[in-house]
């Protein structure tokens, strides 16, 4: 490697970036080598049904695109632009990788076929503009301590061998000293391309992205001394001249090109609760409305990487004319659609029923004006899959039917009603809560609910009635809206199967384009203006809100002081998501709370932790001999990670003859990680929605690996 | 007696000890915050290679700058004259620096009108008392000492006969004095504190290193430098050391210090509990299939430990973190159980095996008829369900008794039911339901809700009624 000619003395700084970076390091593309080197492509099997694998890990492998990367229709550079609107950092899923080549690692070339949900690809980028990330490990500093007693800041070098001469060194501590001596006076030594910033910033409170690539453990002193490379961007201004970026009107035009009509965006999922508030439901509003609130949890939870899924609640009662007591014909209680927590709440209504406290003159109500009010009002997007979850127990008035006039307020029928339900692309459940007072008003009541629920020709409407005298049928019936919905609506579009949602839409256009532009922004200037906003809101606490877009570089570091080998300067932590920690959580807890009755109630601790796992449907068989780590005790991305366990080294027999107090000793360690687990856990600030709307399940927060059991 | 270390200390007449005429218990309960467990040893004898000798001294450096001297004085009155007398003295371990609180033992200061400490820097000042507790011979005081550290605790469940010990302390009124030992045993009972009081936390640490009149108050430290006992006693006809030494465990300190910090004195409790020594090859240890333990004799009537679901018959084997050996041991559980906060029982109940939460109540309340020791929450009362060891049966909040009127009552929720499943985080006992619904976003809860081998699903509000435990 030659490093003369871009050898630059000064050091420019970032205050908030969490580290200076030389001028080599912004203008060079040789300090890349090592990191190009590191984008091996062995130990990863990929197949066509789904994102490729690391196999240490048993994990998806990822990539961290690049600052400014395009995604392609097809790996090819005269492909059209399907979005330059890739937010750097942003891991994405990688489903195939074509014709690698990192022989020449300045300028790799190949493909990775990527996407953000490990459901299905979006497009291609290229080799270059991406940074496999296998490991999902992250670095933090630590506390600098304060006054005479702070430690030195992290030097970042090139190359590890240059890294580990210098911590091997007999001299170390001289020579470390040396080093930081000639960066603070503002000299470039040999190999160094950054220092950490000497403003500190807590990872739990201001969130940032030090991604490790790759680590190799030092053992010449002890077994926590670590060389990690890591990725980073530091501070420039390439989006002036930004090759590839919206902001360049050659690139606007050809992300104009994409015009093959697929969906290549995450779905947008609206469901609209449309419910009958009549004083007839007063007898069970209270388990209809739970039962609704437990079935939009799940709900929610069916969304995969950065689908959206949102609510709404419509009421209905009946003709005003008549009964003015009832307050409402049909009432949007939200006209913004909501999370699930908010449709929560609308659901408790402050506790007080949402039911009429007076009953109609006649068993049928009001219907129609419920459906139709939901069809009119808003929905999250022209593209968002759409549905609405019709409860009621009676009947609909239709328009005319009764000898003293119709008390339909729309004037609509059923029939009529279906074809506005496909014009809207609105997919309908049904559910008659068939209460025995009203059997005679059942079939009148089942033929519309049925007529509303045929979204789809020639199949099954999807109309249910369970009997209302039946608590638990109503909320069981209630509870299969997540199945109904993943396997009717949702799986079907994610496999791109359109013509399915066509069938029951009826609609020429089903697309799902956010990727393409932003939502909302109608043209390319929008469009560039939303992705500078949705990247800096990706690195925002990274770099400081205002911070211009920045470039990125790869380096070597020591996780120890490099002037003093017993105080630790960077601490290695790994971005979880909340369904991962809850998963290490809970095994955790199963750990401890076997061992604390192995102790205190002497019993057998290879039975508990089999009796626990199952009465915590843990899901776990485990044999008494093997060890836990071998038994993947914990899954096995951690069982990848560059920490050792003590416990999970041990198999379930050998904790046994451990004596009382080594007992205790490891029973007291696994509290003390079950509580910082679960404190982590309920610390909303800890945890970082990468996308507006995700569900909570996919936020992220940077684990210590010091709190794994 | 003042001053010097407890000697002549005889371990007769044990007797079982009552309270309000139950068996009342508790667990040497420190928090994991407290208690350093996780730190590593030291793998060899420690070297010096400057000066090419085997020490310690490196380990203990920073344990004794959190060593302080104390001195007694009696104030006497000659004629018209108020004089003050030395009376004694004896060690002080510093447990918060920045505070300037002191552990010292209560005998060391029991008498004494004045109490001065002194630093290893040497200089006086003069320390108030801030509470004491005669059950286990500890008190703690207050000075603002500079030049001190606060002592890091170890865990003295942790220690093993074998383990390498230091005492530190001023002897005899020298300057401050280390001396050398292993644990001889722990968990050593037998010894009657000769306070007045007629109860003492029966578990001591036990030592050969040297440990004189003076040193009394001051630590046991083991070869990480961590405080795991402080001296209090040894047994000796002649006021000599014989390497008969004894402390009290460092979980038993922390857990008094605790208590005197924040509420100057120790706040016993009511369990309600009648028990005697399991008896070995009794056909009830043959059924429970343990040989050691605690046989439930009876139950007082609205009792903690009748809410919790104990029975007579059940044969107790564990509560909190204490192994439940005999009685001595249940003893030991109660003086230093805290009232208002859940402990594990763990019991033999024929051939299951069962483990059942106690929330003990403040003694005060002893006798009185109350079913308020669950968890209060939605305006109901939770407790945990029974969770049997042996995999029978759900693990879930039980619904113990509701409050007219109160959400949870106008919401259809009914006694017996047991609620497995909170805004889908499953609930597993009445203090897990408390953090959901205590981090519900808007304050809305979905139970899942187990009724009579049947399921239902209800939406509750924590807006109407506050958590509190009563």
């Amino acid at each position: 490697m030659t490093h003369s000619a871009n050898r630059v003395v000064m050091f420019t700084c970032a205050s908030l970036i969490g580290f200076c970076v030389s001028a080599a390091a912004v203008a060079g593309q040789e300090l890349r080598d090592d990191a190009n080197r590191s984008n091996v492509a062995e130990g990863v099997t990929c197949d066509s049904d789904g994102p490729c694998i690391v196999e240490s890990t048993a994990q998806p492998l990822r990539v961290l695109p690049r600052s400014f990367s395009a995604i392609l229709a097809e790996p090819s550079e005269d492909a059209a632009i399907r979005t330059d609107s890739v937010r750097a950092f942003m891991p994405a899923y990688v489903f195939d990788r074509v014709d690698l080549d990192f022989s020449d690692p300045v300028n790799p070339t190949g493909w990775y076929h990527v996407g953000y949900s490990t459901r299905a690809p979006i497009g291609w980028m290229r080799a270059r503009d991406a940074v496999e990330w296998r490991t999902a490990l992250t670095l933090a500093y630590t506390h600098k301590g304060f006054g005479t007693n702070q430690r030195s800041p992290v030097v970042m070098f090139d190359d590890r061998e240059r890294l580990q001469s210098l911590v091997t060194s007999g001299d170390r501590n001289a020579q470390a000293q040396s080093l930081i001596s000639q960066i603070r006076q503002g000299e470039s030594p040999d190999g160094v391309i950054a220092r950490e910033s000497d403003q500190y910033l807590d990872i739990d409170e201001t969130f940032y992205l030090l991604p490790v690539i790759q680590w190799e453990r030092e053992e010449a002193f002890d077994e926590t001394s670590h060389y990690l490379q890591v990725y980073a961007a530091v501070p420039g201004d390439r989006s002036v001249d930004g090759e590839d970026t919206l902001l360049n009107p050659v690139t606007r035009a050809r992300g104009g090109n994409n015009s093959d009509g697929a969906p290549t965006g995450p779905l947008q999922v609206d469901v609209k609760f449309v419910l009958d508030m009549t004083g007839s439901m007063q007898p069970y509003i209270d388990e209809v409305t739970a039962g609704i609130a437990l079935a939009v949890q799940n709900i929610a939870e069916l969304a995969q990487g950065d689908e959206v899924v949102r609510f709404g609640l419509i009421g209905y009662r009946d003709n005003l004319g008549p009964t003015p007591e009832l307050e409402f014909t049909s009432r949007n209680f939200t006209p913004d659609l909501v999370s699930a927590g908010a449709l929560r709440d609308l659901l408790y209504n402050d506790g007080r029923p949402l039911a009429a406290q007076v009953t109609s003159d006649e068993w049928a109500e009001d219907v129609f004006s419920g459906v139709s009010e939901a069809i009119r009002t808003g929905w999250s997007s022209d593209n968002s899959v759409r549905l609405i979850v019709l409860l009621g127990d009676a009947s609909g008035h239709e328009p005319g039917i009764t000898s003293r006039g119709s008390k339909s307020t729309t004037n609509l029928d059923s029939a009529t009603l279906r074809e506005q339900l496909r014009a809207a692309n609105v997919y309908v459940v049904a559910m008659h809560l068939r209460d025995q007072a009203a059997e005679a008003d059942w079939p009148m009541a089942a033929q519309q609910f049925r007529a509303l629920a045929s979204n789809t020709s020639g199949e099954e409407a999807a109309y249910y009635a369970p009997l209302v005298s039946d608590t638990a049928s109503i909320q069981a019936t209630i509870a299969r809206l997540p199945d109904i919905i993943e396997g009717q609506m949702l799986a079907p579009a994610r496999e791109g199967d359109f013509d399915s949602l066509r069938d029951y839409s009826q609609s020429d256009e089903v697309t799902q384009t956010r990727l393409d532009l932003p939502p909302g922004a109608e043209t390319a200037e929008e469009g560039a203006a939303a992705v500078e906003r949705a990247l800096r809101a990706a690195l925002v606490d990274y770099l400081g809100d205002g911070a211009a877009p920045q470039k990125d570089f790869i380096a070597w570091v020591h996780d120890f002081d490099l002037a003093d080998p017993s105080r630790a300067a960077l601490e290695t932590r790994v971005i979880v998501n909340r369904d991962q920690l809850d998963t290490v959580l809970r095994r955790t807890q199963t750990l401890q709370e076997a061992l604390s009755n192995m102790i205190y109630a002497r019993m057998d601790f290879f039975e508990q932790l089999r009796v626990i796992a199952a009465q915590t449907s843990l899901g776990v068989e485990l044999n008494a001999d093997d060890t836990l780590a071998d038994q993947e005790f914990l899954p096995r991305w951690v069982d990848a990670l560059p920490y050792r366990s003590r416990v999970l080294g041990m198999s379930p027999s050998m904790f046994a003859n451990l004596s009382q107090s080594q007992q205790v000793q490891f029973e007291r360690t696994l509290e003390a990680k079950v509580a910082a687990l679960e404190e982590i856990t309920a610390n909303t600030d800890v945890w970082i929605e990468l996308e507006e709307g995700d569900p909570e399940s996919l936020n992220i927060t940077a684990l210590p690996l010091a709190l794994l059991p | 007696m003042m001053g010097g270390i407890r000697e002549g200390v005889v371990a007769l007449q044990i007797k079982v000890l009552l309270a309000s005429a139950s068996l009342i218990l508790a667990a040497p309960i420190t928090s994991a915050q407290v208690l350093e467990t996780d730190r590593s040893g030291v793998y060899s004898v420690p070297f010096d290679e400057i000066r090419g000798v085997h020490t310690y001294a490196e380990m203990v450096r920073s344990a004794r700058r959190s060593v302080v001297r104390i001195n007694t004085l009696r104030a006497s009155e000659s004629g018209s004259e108020r004089r003050s007398a030395s009376v004694g003295n004896g060690t002080g371990i510093v447990v918060d620096a920045p505070a300037g609180l002191i552990l010292t033992n209560h005998h060391v200061i029991e008498n004494a009108d004045f109490i001065f400490i002194e630093s290893l820097e040497g200089g006086q000042i003069e320390a108030r008392l801030l509470g004491f507790d005669t059950a286990t011979d500890l008190a703690l005081i207050q000075a603002d000492l500079p030049g001190v550290e606060t002592a890091t605790f170890g865990d003295s469940a942790l220690v093993e006969t074998g383990d390498l010990v230091f005492a530190i302390g001023y002897p005899r009124g020298l300057d401050q004095t280390l001396s050398m030992g292993v644990v001889s045993g722990a968990g050593r009972q037998g010894f009657r504190n000769t306070s007045t009081d007629n109860i003492g936390v029966d578990d001591f640490l036990q030592t050969d290193a040297a440990i004189n009149p003076g040193n009394s108050g001051g630590p046991l430290v083991d070869s990480a430098g961590r405080v795991i006992g402080v001296n209090t006693f040894i047994i000796s006809a002649n006021r000599q050391s014989t390497g008969l030494s004894f402390a009290v465990p460092s979980r038993v300190a922390m857990t008094v210090v605790q208590q005197l910090r924040e509420h100057g004195r120790m706040r016993r409790t009511w369990l309600g509990i009648f028990g005697e020594n399991l008896e070995r090859n009794s056909q009830a240890a043959r059924n429970a299939g343990v040989d050691t333990g605690v046989k439930v004799t009876a139950i007082e009537p609205g009792s903690p430990a009748s809410v919790a679901g104990l029975l007579a018959g059940d044969i107790i084997v564990g509560a909190g973190t204490v192994r439940i050996d005999g009685l001595r041991d249940l003893f030991n559980f109660w003086l230093l159980a805290e009232p208002e906060r859940a402990y594990p029982i763990f019991i033999r109940r024929s051939t299951d095996a069962l483990r059942l939460s106690l929330f003990p109540v403040p003694i005060e309340q002893s006798g009185r008829a109350t079913a308020a020791s669950g968890l209060s929450l939605l305006g109901a009362q939770f407790a945990d369900t029974p969770v049997s060891l042996t995999g029978t049966g759900p693990r879930g909040a039980r619904v113990a008794a509701l409050e007219p009127g109160g959400s949870s009552t106008r919401r259809g929720l009914q006694i017996g039911d047991v609620v497995v499943e909170a805004n889908a985080s499953p609930v597993d006992s009445a203090e897990a339901l408390k953090s959901i619904a205590d981090r519900a976003e808007g304050g809305i809860l979905v139970l899942r809700v187990r009724r009579n081998g049947a399921e239902v699903v209800l939406l509750i509000s924590t807006a109407s009624a506050s958590a509190r435990r009563n």
